[in-house]
């Protein structure tokens, strides 16, 4: 007997232990069932088999079915207290799966009667709360058993009683009254401490920052969870305080805090690797946090890490939802094919994830509405919903998740009833229900655009509002520099200039953030990560293979096992080498758009601030002679009077000659504003007759301006040696321009490198000259830098190549530059000779 | 005396013959004008080191403002002749290193002429 009570508290203390397999609970509890003749332990164990089944969400009908035979059971053997006890835990089965709610009231008015004859005062008030919570829609009943629940444990001094009950009163005012929520719920806080119950003080703790997160008290709820955490982390509460960080790095809860989650994930994986539990779950809420702030880098690397330990696993639900993340990663960087893949995968595991195949239907509908196929977006937006309606069960239970991202497409399709309809839904679903910051982002910003479409602008102005303070508060960052500019536009339309420009510039920085050089690097870093490691495998296969000769020259049978042997290892290797080039090839694609973009900014940026040089020194003569011309006119004045007529005529030549200065300058200033506007916009790749001369001059000026600004000890000597013959030849001006400033640029660094050695005598120079040989059209960059040694010599035009430290360049310049002239039917060659510098030679058809 | 102007902007030659016209007129001021670091020194060599002021701008090709305020400094000893320094950039960093070799004065673009007008004369007279 002893032993069986034994046996049983340490299978309880088992099932409390998370980690334990629970197929291992299962049976133990069943062998404890059958092997007792103690009725009170059978009802137990069968208590407690069922309590672990209520937990998983496939086993909740068979859930109910064994306490259904514990209830049985403690009836006919006149158990009372189990009776009441297995009545609550059935009760609250029933609430949970939201089945039989009468039978479960039933049941439990019942339960309570019992406890009431057998002084059980402690269940009756937790049947009390039970039976508060089925009675749904009827609030005043539903009060005064909360009242009475108070009233008993009060009584009876039994503090997690108490906790439950004002709890529970607090949770009644949530939707009502926050403040009287509150209050209750410091009531149960203080109960908490004071009989020193962490688990429910962090329990509590979190659901007052809930109620703050609801009523957008971002700081108030971060202050609550911070302390929640603080108290699971003292009393060693693993599992508790895993939840509380997942929901502290899931963008998809009212918790998600952006710049602690980094942090936090971190802690996880800690915390998983001490007491050995699951890190997947929480890899996937990472990876799709990161996603949602922007770093895809990050996201990605962890879906990938992820995928491969779902893959070991054979947990098909967990791949398909990894899948659809990396998906959604492509969709996020515009490579919409790629996405694509990887959502068709995903969609392979049908509804082995119901909830993920809704939206996997949903974003292949998005990709295929960037990718310009309407009716390919119509299909899988149609399908979409119709998946949704199943899951949630009707049309109008569709949650509003599913409802924006299909009221958006159809936006976008020109259906606008439609998405009016899906989007309206889907804000009544996300003010109703507990907030959720992406979503609601999501769903005010399309809100916003269609009465902008339709011209309303007040309502786009409140709409882009809501989503700006929240996209602003959780640093959802597309979002803010959407909506910045949204609010931007009405305030410009309304003469509201400094709101408007400070709109402006938020969304500004919110999107130079999003697209910084930091997360191209990152993805760039990671493509030459696989190109090394192909490499590597590469020189490995070289290896297997000269093995493989010695061994043939042994020629005995025992080497040739050890061919085969090798064979079959070089094959393996060789797939493998394959998959992995695959994959870098991939990543290689998808980043390149990207870094093309960035390298144009970077030139751009390498420009701005040789611009602002270049506009300052005209607008200072346009400035300076207006001002003479005013004095000089006033001394003319004088003059006439006076009868002095010769000196008249003196001022007014001086005066007609400052004019055409005034002009000459002002004309300069808008040459450079043009020239500038024409390199930060897309080249259009029309050639036009350019004047190259003009061209290489205007450009040498700004590379040289632009350097010097940023860096006040720079110097060198410019010497150019134009030929006039070669006068205007076709090109594309935009482009020519982007691949000569690269050049000097490029020149200028190499010539500033070596003066930094102090060698004596030494004088940066930096020589452009132009020729017409025949019909071609020759420009020559020099410098007297180090010269380009002979080992990378060859690998100076290839992508990603680049001798500046890391950050200082994209290593794009001159594969681009290569490219561009290509394109021009010219040629882009270089001549070095090392210690006494380079030249690079464009050659181009006159 | 004699003032030198330095910049490699070929119309801050007219600027100047406008701005101090009167002067000019009355002998009471007399510009020379360099339009890069080494022409001005060739300037000061041809002209004997005769005292003079040294306006120069500093950004410019070549042999810089602040490089050719460090050779003027060093070897034009007795007496140095006065060097005002001109620059769009008006930086910290160049102030300080104008400094440090022993410019007399630092001045940003656009050139408040008025104020320029008045240092003149009371270096000058």
């Amino acid at each position: 007997m002893i032993n069986k009570i034994l046996r049983i508290s340490l299978l309880l203390l088992l099932v409390s232990t998370k980690g334990v397999a629970a197929d291992f609970i299962s049976d133990s509890l069943r062998s404890v069932y059958a092997g007792t003749n103690n009725d009170s332990i059978k009802v137990k164990a069968l208590l407690e088999l069922a309590k672990h089944k209520r937990q998983n969400l496939n086993q909740r009908d068979s859930a109910i079915i064994v306490f259904n035979n514990a209830l049985l059971l403690a009836q006919q053997k006149g158990l009372y207290k189990q009776q009441a006890e297995v009545a609550l835990q059935l009760g609250i089965a029933y609430r949970i799966a939201n089945l039989e709610l009468n039978k479960a009231y039933q049941l439990t008015q019942n339960a309570i009667m019992l406890c009431r004859q057998y002084q059980y005062k402690a269940l009756e008030a937790d049947l009390l709360l039970l039976l508060s919570n089925l009675l749904v829609n009827k609030s005043d009943s539903a009060k005064l058993l909360i009242e009475q629940a108070i009233r008993i444990s009060l009584q009876a001094n039994l503090a997690e009683q108490q906790i439950n009950a004002f709890t529970r009163k607090g949770e009644f005012y949530i939707t009502v009254n926050a403040d009287s929520a509150r209050l209750y719920l410091y009531k149960a806080l203080a109960v908490a401490r004071q009989s020193q119950l962490p688990d429910k003080e962090a329990a509590l703790l979190q659901r007052m920052a809930a109620i703050y997160s609801i009523n957008f008290g971002g700081d108030s709820a971060n202050y609550f969870m911070t302390e929640a955490i603080n108290v699971v982390r003292n009393n060693n509460l693993v599992d508790q305080e895993l939840r509380l960080l997942r929901n502290r790095i899931s963008s998809e809860t009212g918790f998600f805090n952006r710049d602690s989650f980094e942090i936090n994930f971190d802690r996880i994986l800690t915390l998983c690797r001490q007491y050995k539990r699951d890190s997947i779950t929480f890899m996937l809420v990472f990876a799709q946090a990161s996603r949602d702030i922007g770093n895809y880098p990050k996201s990605l690397q962890v879906y990938f890490t992820a995928l491969r330990a779902n893959e070991l696993l054979k947990d098909t639900a967990a791949i398909q939802n990894n899948l659809y993340g990396i998906g959604l990663c492509y969709q996020s960087i515009t490579d919409y094919k790629k996405s694509n893949e990887y959502l068709y995968e995903a969609k392979k595991y049908g509804n082995k994830n119901p909830f993920i195949n809704i939206f996997v239907h949903d974003d292949l509908a998005k990709n295929y509405l960037l990718l310009k196929q309407p009716d390919s977006c119509r299909y899988y937006a149609e399908k979409s919903y119709r998946l949704a309606a199943i899951f949630y069960g009707g049309e109008a239970k569709i949650y509003g998740g599913v409802l924006n991202d299909l009221g958006s497409i159809y936006f976008e399709l020109g259906e606008d009833s439609i998405a009016i309809n899906y989007l309206r839904r889907s804000y009544i679903d996300f003010t109703k229900n507990q907030v959720q910051y992406l979503n609601f982002c999501h769903t005010t910003m399309s809100m916003a655009k269609y009465f902008n479409k339709k011209g309303m602008s007040d309502s786009t102005f409140i709409y882009a509002k809501l989503c700006f303070n929240t996209s602003r508060d959780k640093g959802f960052l597309s979002f803010l520099s959407e909506s910045s500019e949204l609010i931007a536009d009405y305030y410009q339309k309304k003469h509201n200039s400094d709101s408007a420009f400070y709109y402006q510039q938020t969304g500004f920085t919110a999107f130079k953030t999003l697209y910084s050089n930091e997360s191209t690097r990152e993805f760039q870093n990671l493509a030459l990560a696989e190109q090394q490691r192909k490499e590597e495998l590469e020189k490995e296969k070289e290896t297997y293979k000269s093995k493989i000769r010695t061994n043939i020259l042994l020629g005995s049978l025992f080497t040739l096992a050890v061919i085969i042997f090798f064979l079959y290892r070089n094959n393996r290797q060789k797939q493998k080498a394959k998959f992995k080039i695959e994959e870098a090839y991939n990543q290689l694609k998808s980043t390149q758009s990207q870094l093309v973009h960035s390298e144009k900014m970077a030139s751009l940026g390498e420009l701005t601030a040789g611009i602002a040089h270049e506009i300052q020194n005209p607008l200072n003569f346009v400035n300076n002679f207006s001002e003479v011309n005013k004095e000089l006119l006033a001394e003319m004045n004088e003059d006439i009077l006076k009868g002095n007529y010769e000196e008249v005529k003196t001022l007014a030549k001086n005066v007609t000659d400052n004019e055409e200065k005034i002009i000459f300058h002002g004309k300069r200033a808008d040459a450079i504003v043009k020239g500038m506007l024409q390199h930060s916009r897309n080249s259009n790749g029309v050639k036009e007759p350019t004047d190259i001369n003009a061209l290489c001059d205007e450009y040498l000026r700004l590379a040289y301006h632009g350097l010097r600004a940023r860096d006040k000890l720079f110097n060198a000597t410019i010497k150019t040696d134009l030929d006039a013959a070669v006068g205007k030849v076709p090109v594309v001006p935009q482009d020519l321009g982007r691949v000569v400033l690269n050049l000097i640029t490029n020149a200028f660094y190499v010539v500033d490198e070596k003066s930094k050695q102090h060698l004596t005598g030494y004088e940066p120079t930096v020589t452009v000259s132009t020729k017409k040989i025949n019909n071609k059209v020759e420009i020559r960059v020099s410098d007297n830098g180090s010269g380009i040694p002979q080992k990378v010599l060859d690998k100076i035009f290839q992508p990603f190549f680049t001798t500046k430290p890391t950050g200082q360049g994209t290593g794009l310049g001159l594969s681009l530059s290569y490219d561009i002239i290509k394109a021009h039917g010219g040629e882009l060659k270089v001549e070095t000779k090392e210690g006494e510098g380079s030249t690079f030679i464009i050659t181009l058809p006159a | 005396m004699k003032i030198l102007v330095v910049d490699d902007e070929q119309d801050v030659r007219v600027l100047f013959e406008q701005r101090f016209r009167k002067e000019m007129r009355t002998g009471e001021m007399e510009f020379a004008f360099a339009f890069s670091g080494e022409e001005a020194l060739v300037f000061m060599e041809q002209h004997n080191h005769e005292a003079v002021l040294i306006l120069s701008d500093i950004n410019m090709p070549g042999m810089s403002g602040l490089q050719l305020l460090e050779k003027i400094k060093q070897h034009y000893a007795a007496p140095p002749p006065i060097v005002m320094m001109i620059t769009a950039y008006g930086d910290e960093e160049n102030f300080n290193t104008a400094k440090r070799l022993g410019a007399d004065d630092f001045l940003t673009k656009p050139v408040d002429f008025i104020s320029l007008k008045d240092k003149l004369k009371s270096i000058t007279t």
